[in-house]
């Protein structure tokens, strides 16, 4: 019988008895699924249904409303909507009955608080969940129902049991007809597949058999890319490959002897006695042998008698393969009779059926070794002459140490100098200004004390000469500081704009004294700050303008600012020019070069005539080099003078939203009158911050988060001074201010913007828009009790160490004064206080202080009491300043008593 | 007395004069079909629609232009599409939502003093939605700042927005209210902003035609309106701010509506005039009972249930025309805005808080309070304010309750129920939506004087903050809606406020005025002039 027919009979059975085993499976599992596919479907309809229930009652519990009877109603309703759009087929539907069995909700709007309670199926709803079927005049209908306990609501999906189960019933006939379709259809692929499986496995056979033949060029054609097409083809290729590697055997062969024949080595193949066997032709040209003169004799034969026994002893245990192979030279006879060394290594073939030999392969080393003989005598020749060089250069390096040993101690002892140089000027100064301070602080305090003209005068003259002196002594101890390279640059932040308003600040009296102009010019500079060493950049523009000012009779002064990007350093930097700029003197041309010296003024006239050290230039020199960069002059006599500080690859600090660093004002000291400030923010944390400053400078804040908010409050509160911030939601505070300008209510209240938009054309027309003024964000205490001061006066306020009795002072209750006790102070106490303020003579201190003291006793008030006796202690320690404070609150809150 | 009198009769006189005088110009062009509307303001406030605030403004720029979106004439608060093909829709993208708009082709801008007219593109709608986000130029400039407007196509582009909001707080962006009107870019950028205030142009059914300033503006019909030619050939809005001009003018027929009087009876008064019809519309205020939670003894729930039970909304409803007040059962006004409490829901959900006062009386006794207690309550001298107090005053006495209430001026009332708890506020506002009214009136932010941001929270209410909160983020609108509700019911349940009223504005026209469509409420605080407003002669 043949494959196919085999095949055939033993696939045919076994594809039927699992072709009707797997549709019967198929069958019984289908209909099985279609029907709970029924169910599952109508229950998908139910858990739509509960997770609207759920989510509802998510909602209620989410936001605390489980205990809201209105809410769990609303939450109910919403379910009950949501539920409503549902569909179950084409007849279901949906509804809900409560636990004591009325319809809750029902798509028929007429059954809805139908009671349920009687009907049979509805005892079977005791569970939680489950399924029912209920009788609905003869049609059975399929129910699946569910608890939602939090409601006690049952909710039923409900459904004709003829469409739930509609789709499993008509498959039946469908699946036989499938059946015998598929046993018709697997019949005959089976036949066919059968067909082409043995047809090429027919094939193979024959190809093997023309192989085992002889025949290596038979090839199988089987173009089929399945497990035959790949057997055909692997069979193929072995039949190829076979072919190659007969041919490839031969060449090789071929090619071996050509390389051994024209070798430039020596190849000899010697018995296990030593006889050679083997001669290759380069022998003839290497050694003058021909094979006829070595084939058959002794090969140690030929070899140096110095050599002989070490290299038949190393032969011999090669020959039994005792040791390993390692080249070995050797002495080796030349046919002319002269020795030829070679190097030889050895490879025991001695059982190698074809070769049964040592092979030996030798190469002529002769001439390699006349040169390294040379080599090794030229190199010892070097060696000697190092070694010569090296004795000599020891000596010479010995005499350097030395001297660098003396050189090291004169530096040193140079240093030690320097240091008590330094030690002593700094000893010195100090111990000059300790007494200095006294004689200046005693000068003042007398210069309060004595009113005769002439001892003033005398007064005046020691002051002023001791401020000199301690100037020189600073500008010595700086100097002093800088040579011995103590002095450090300590960068930080520093905002150039302010330092200049400081410059003006300072600088103000003494120009108002000499009636002279100060002008500021800044371009528009780089965001934020510059990483200087504030103090020193201060101390050297201070002694600049100092200069200016002091030799400026007419004109003005200038301090002008230059920002230049340098291309050269990173993107940060820039290169900042300052210019001090004066109409004065001026400095003749011959002497610009030397006013950076120390103890160098234009001439010796200028330091009696103006003052100075004639050190405030070297310093500044020294100070701006310590900062990296340079200082440098123009001027010419009569026209006034430049002086340039560059201070190259400066470093911007940019800080965006970080608090202002400038100086803040002391809050604790400062106290206005009582007004109401309004303010506009829609940050909580600006509000919060300003309410914060506000309340502890004796404030009444109220507080907006936008601009229809501020209209309102504005309307309401009628506060004194409006904070509005430019941009907010609901209402800006650019509208919200045009809308308080047009209101005449409304109209009075001063506003100052609040905004961190630092363009000057958006602040230029600030006044047209209805802002009194504006304040920069970050807010900066200085610049918002700057703005306050415009607008609100400032309380009497008390020093620090009066605090405790000033402020009782302040808080005093007049209710407890009697009639007399408010005459006398009104009439005795009161008018004195004048006299008192302009001698300031501390006997007649003391008298009303002891006054004020016997007044509170008398009237039995703490207050004054306490009040009479810090005075009295005041003027004992000639606390001038202190007196000056107390008086003047004591008359202004005496004055606010007695009326 | 007798100066007072002269002062009357030169008064009148000039009123008879500028009657006359506008008689006569009414008659020259009486034949034409043009309406003319009387105000009560003595002059224009602007003509750029993006600061519009007023009545006559706000009446100008709903004539002159339009929206992406827009509320149905006479039926606000609800929208549809105006110069958008259809209602715009959003997508997420990386935690941002984007919302794309599509225009309508065939838009076409009123021919400008240097322009001719030309078709509406999404650069005419970028730039006009840049200039809206501007303070320099738009009122509104708040609630467009970060939006991001990018342009796909000629009529189409993309708004995008930093956190997504819900449509119910979109959509009106795009409204035909404050800065969502479509201003002409290349009739700005040829005219100038400032000649632009002057002449201004839109897409709208009626173009500009002049202004005699305090006096009257006259605009005409759009013959290229891209809904159709309107009917009418033009509208006159006439500056008077005398009522009895405006009603003299109406019964003569030299005005075809007029804006009329919330004074009691005036309505009825006018109504018996022949050939002369009254209108009432929202947008108005909501009058609420703020009832303070931390206030001894309303600080017990059951105090606040009896006075609740003690008040008889339609006693307040009295005090005014019945046709301009409506009643209210939640505090954010259900028929004006979305996420309000309808009457038939509140009842539903027994929250309507019918008078009831054996209930009352019983809750009071329950409370420790058989005898009632006394409370001292301030007023505005406003005669709706001071109304409202006698009603309640008069109520509350009938359970024991005594109130002592101090008539103040309207400013002084603001400040003393922001400065000082009091037990009950009763107050009238209008917010545009229901997340503005709960947020300032029941968040616990909002309290007076103690709240984070003290704003009208009156009641001292604190049990909602979550719901006002999730409401805001919610992007369905549905969500949104239902969280308000439950908001609302949970204040009407804790009985925080007893939403009494809202008001409406009246308007009087001539019986041959159609407006052409229905009056419920409207934006523009006016009866709305369309394409279809037409005059039966």
């Amino acid at each position: 019988m043949k494959t196919y027919t085999k095949i055939l009979l033993a696939t045919l059975p076994l594809v039927f008895f699992f072709l009707i085993t797997i549709l019967g499976i198929n069958y019984y599992f289908s209909r099985k699924a279609l029907l709970d596919l029924g169910e599952t479907w109508l229950d998908t309809r139910l858990s739509m249904a509960l997770e609207i229930t759920k989510d509802q009652e998510k909602i209620l519990h989410d936001y605390g409303l489980e205990k809201i009877p209105a809410s769990i109603a609303k939450a109910k309703l919403d379910a009950i909507s949501q539920m409503r759009n549902i569909r179950v087929g084409e007849k279901g539907y949906i509804f809900a009955v409560n636990s004591e069995g009325t319809i809750v909700f029902h798509p028929n709007k007429y059954l809805k608080d139908t009671d349920l309670s009687q009907e049979q199926w509805f005892e079977k709803l005791a569970g939680q969940k489950g399924r029912l079927v209920i009788d609905l005049a003869g049609e059975p209908i399929l129910a699946r129902f569910e608890l939602f306990a939090p409601w006690n609501w049952y909710i039923l999906a409900v459904d004709p049991m003829e469409e739930v189960y509609g789709v499993s019933n008509r498959m039946t006939p469908y699946l036989f007809a499938l059946i015998a379709s598929a046993a018709v259809i697997i019949s005959l692929a089976l036949m066919f597949l059968t067909k082409r499986l043995t047809l090429p496995l027919k094939k193979l056979v024959q190809g093997a058999e023309q192989i085992a033949k002889g025949n290596l060029d038979t090839r199988i054609d089987i173009k089929a890319n399945d497990e035959f097409g790949h057997l055909a083809k692997e069979f193929n290729q072995m039949a190829f490959k076979l072919e190659d590697t007969l041919e490839a055997l031969k060449y090789n062969e071929e090619h071996f002897r050509a390389l051994i024949e024209n070798a430039s080595d020596l190849i000899w193949i010697l018995d296990k006695n030593g006889t050679f066997t083997y001669v290759s032709p380069s022998t003839k040209r290497i050694l003058g042998y021909s094979q006829d003169d070595l084939l058959g004799k002794n090969a140690f034969d030929f070899v140096h008698p110095k050599d002989k026994d070490e290299l038949l002893e190393r032969f011999k245990l090669r020959a039994k393969s005792l040791i390993k192979s390692q080249p070995t030279p050797h002495r080796f006879r030349h046919k002319e009779e002269y020795w030829c060394t070679l190097e030889s290594i050895s490879k025991n073939l001695l059982d190698h059926p074809a070769i049964s030999g040592m092979v030996i392969n030798s190469r002529n080393i002769s001439k390699r070794k006349q040169a390294e003989e040379a080599l090794k005598m030229s190199h010892q020749e070097l060696e000697n002459r190092v070694e010569e060089r090296t004795r000599e250069l020891q000596a010479l390096n010995k005499t350097l140490n030395n001297e660098i040993q003396i050189r090291k101690q004169k530096e040193k002892e140079l240093e030690r100098a320097n240091q008590a140089k330094n030690d002593f000027l700094a000893n010195v100064s100090h111990e000059i200004r300790t007494p200095l301070n006294s004689v200046l602080g005693f000068s003042e305090l007398l210069s309060t004390m004595i009113t005769e003209k002439q001892q003033a005068g005398y007064l005046s003259a020691i002051n002023t000469a001791g401020n000199n002196l301690l100037e020189l002594i600073n500008d010595i101890l700086d100097l002093s500081k800088m040579e011995a390279g103590k002095l450090k640059i300590n960068r930080g932040p520093v905002s150039i704009d302010i330092l200049f308003k400081e410059m003006f600040h300072l600088f103000r009296a003494k120009l108002d004294k000499k009636n002279l102009d100060f002008a500021i010019e800044l371009p528009v500079g780089p965001e934020g700050s510059l990483f200087l060493d504030e103090m020193r950049l201060r101390q050297v523009i201070t002694n600049l303008i100092d200069n200016a000012v002091k030799f400026t009779t007419d004109g003005m002064i200038t301090l002008k600012a230059q920002f230049t990007p340098n291309s050269g350093s990173p993107e940060n930097c820039i290169d900042l020019e300052i210019q001090v700029q004066d109409t004065g003197l001026g400095i003749p041309q011959e002497k610009l070069d030397v006013i950076f010296e120390s103890f160098q003024q234009e001439s010796a006239g200028t330091s009696k005539k103006f003052g100075g050290t004639g050190l405030g230039l070297a310093i500044c020199k020294q100070l701006t080099e310590l900062m990296g960069g340079s200082i440098s002059v123009s001027s010419s006599a009569g026209k006034g003078s430049v002086f340039t500080i560059l201070l190259p690859e400066v470093e911007r600090h940019i800080v965006k939203h970080a608090a202002h660093t400038a100086k803040k004002a002391d809050l604790n000291t400062i106290c206005f009158s009582k007004e109401r400030i309004l303010v506009v923010d829609d940050r909580y944390a600006i509000r919060f911050m300003l309410r914060e400053i506000f309340e502890k400078i004796n404030l009444d804040v109220i507080e907006a988060e936008n601009g229809e908010q501020a209209l309102e409050m504005a309307r309401t509160e009628m506060p004194r001074l409006i904070f509005m911030d430019a941009k907010m939601p609901v209402l800006n505070g650019m509208d919200a201010t045009a809308q308080l300008k047009s209101d005449p209510a409304t109209k009075h209240i001063a506003v100052c913007l609040m905004t961190a938009d630092v363009e000057q054309s958006f602040r230029k027309d600030l006044a047209d828009k209805g802002f009194a003024c504006s304040l920069a964000k970050p807010i900066v205490i200085d610049e918002l009790m700057e703005v306050l001061n415009q607008f609100i006066k400032q309380a009497p306020q008390a020093d620090d160490t009066l605090a405790p009795a000033l402020d009782q002072l302040k808080q005093i209750d007049t209710a407890t004064l009697s009639s007399v006790a408010l005459e006398k102070l009104e009439k005795e106490i009161f008018p004195t206080v004048p006299a008192l303020q302009e001698a300031m003579k501390a006997s007649d201190i003391q008298r009303f202080a002891t006054k004020v003291t016997e007044f509170g006793k008398e009237c039995e008030s703490e207050v004054f009491i306490a009040f009479g006796e810090e005075l009295f202690h005041q003027a004992e320690t000639f606390d001038i300043e202190g007196i000056n404070l107390s008086l003047k609150y004591f008359s202004s809150i005496v004055e606010q008593i007695v009326n | 007395m007798g100066c007072s009198d002269n002062l009357r009769a030169t008064f009148k006189l000039i009123i008879s004069l500028a009657l006359i005088l506008l008689c006569c110009t009414a008659n020259a062009s009486q034949k034409d079909n043009t309406l003319r509307l009387g105000l009560h303001v003595s002059a224009m406030g602007t003509l750029d629609p993006h600061f519009a605030a007023g009545s006559q403004d706000r009446a100008f720029a709903d004539m002159v232009f339009n929206g992406i979106l827009r509320y149905v004439p006479g039926n606000a608060p609800r929208i549809e599409p105006d110069l958008a093909e259809k209602m715009p829709e959003f997508r997420l993208e990386h935690g941002k939502q984007v919302w794309t708009i599509t225009l309508r082709k065939g838009v076409y801008f009123h021919a400008g003093p240097d322009t001719p007219s030309y078709e509406l593109t999404a650069d005419d709608v970028i730039y006009s939605l840049s200039k809206s986000a501007d303070k320099q130029f738009c009122a509104y400039a708040g609630n467009y700042t970060g939006l991001i407007l990018k342009k796909t196509n000629k009529y189409s582009l993309e708004i995008i927005t930093d956190s997504p909001i819900s449509s119910i707080l979109f959509f009106p962006k795009l409204t035909n209210y404050g800065g969502g009107f479509i201003v002409s870019r290349k009739a700005i950028e040829a005219m100038g902003y400032e000649r632009f205030k002057t002449h201004p142009i839109g897409t709208g059914p009626f173009k500009f035609l002049s202004h005699t300033p305090k006096n009257h503006i006259k605009l005409t019909a759009n013959d290229t309106y891209f809904r159709g030619r309107p009917k009418l050939d033009g509208v006159e809005i006439h500056f008077m701010p005398s009522l009895e001009a405006r009603e003299a003018a109406l019964k003569q027929k030299k005005l075809d509506v007029i804006i009329g009087s919330g004074k009691k009876g005036w309505i009825k008064k006018s109504e018996k005039e022949t050939g002369i019809l009254i209108d009432t519309l929202g947008a108005g205020e909501v009058g609420v009972i703020h009832l303070n939670t931390r206030f001894p003894p309303l600080d017990d729930i059951r105090v606040r249930k009896a006075i609740a039970l003690a008040l008889d909304r339609r006693d307040f409803l009295n005090t005014t025309s019945p046709r301009i007040t409506g009643s209210v059962y939640s505090p954010v006004p259900n028929d004006l805005l979305p996420g309000g409490i309808s009457e038939k829901e509140a009842r539903l959900l027994k929250l309507d808080y019918g008078k009831n006062l054996t209930k009352a009386k019983e809750l009071l006794v329950e409370a420790g309070y058989p005898n009632g207690f006394s409370l001292e309550l301030i007023s505005s001298e406003k005669r709706i304010y001071q109304k409202s107090y006698e009603i309640l005053k008069t109520q509350l006495a009938k359970i024991g309750i005594q109130c002592q209430v101090q008539v103040v001026s309207h400013n002084v009332m603001h400040k003393e129920i922001r400065t000082t708890a009091r037990p009950i506020v009763i107050y009238y506002a209008w917010r545009p939506n229901a997340d503005a009214y709960l947020t300032r009136f029941f968040h616990s932010d909002s309290i007076v004087v103690k709240g984070k941001r003290p704003d009208t929270n009156f009641s001292n209410y604190d049990r909602i903050d979550k719901l006002i909160e999730s409401a805001r983020s919610q992007t369905d609108p549905q969500a949104q809606i239902n969280l308000w509700i439950q908001a609302q019911i949970r204040i009407l349940n804790d009985m925080a406020a007893l939403p009494v009223m809202f008001t409406r504005s009246c308007y009087a026209r001539a019986d041959h005025v159609d407006y052409g469509h229905t009056l419920v409420s409207t934006m523009a605080l006016y009866p709305q002039f369309t394409e279809n407003t037409h005059l039966i002669r």
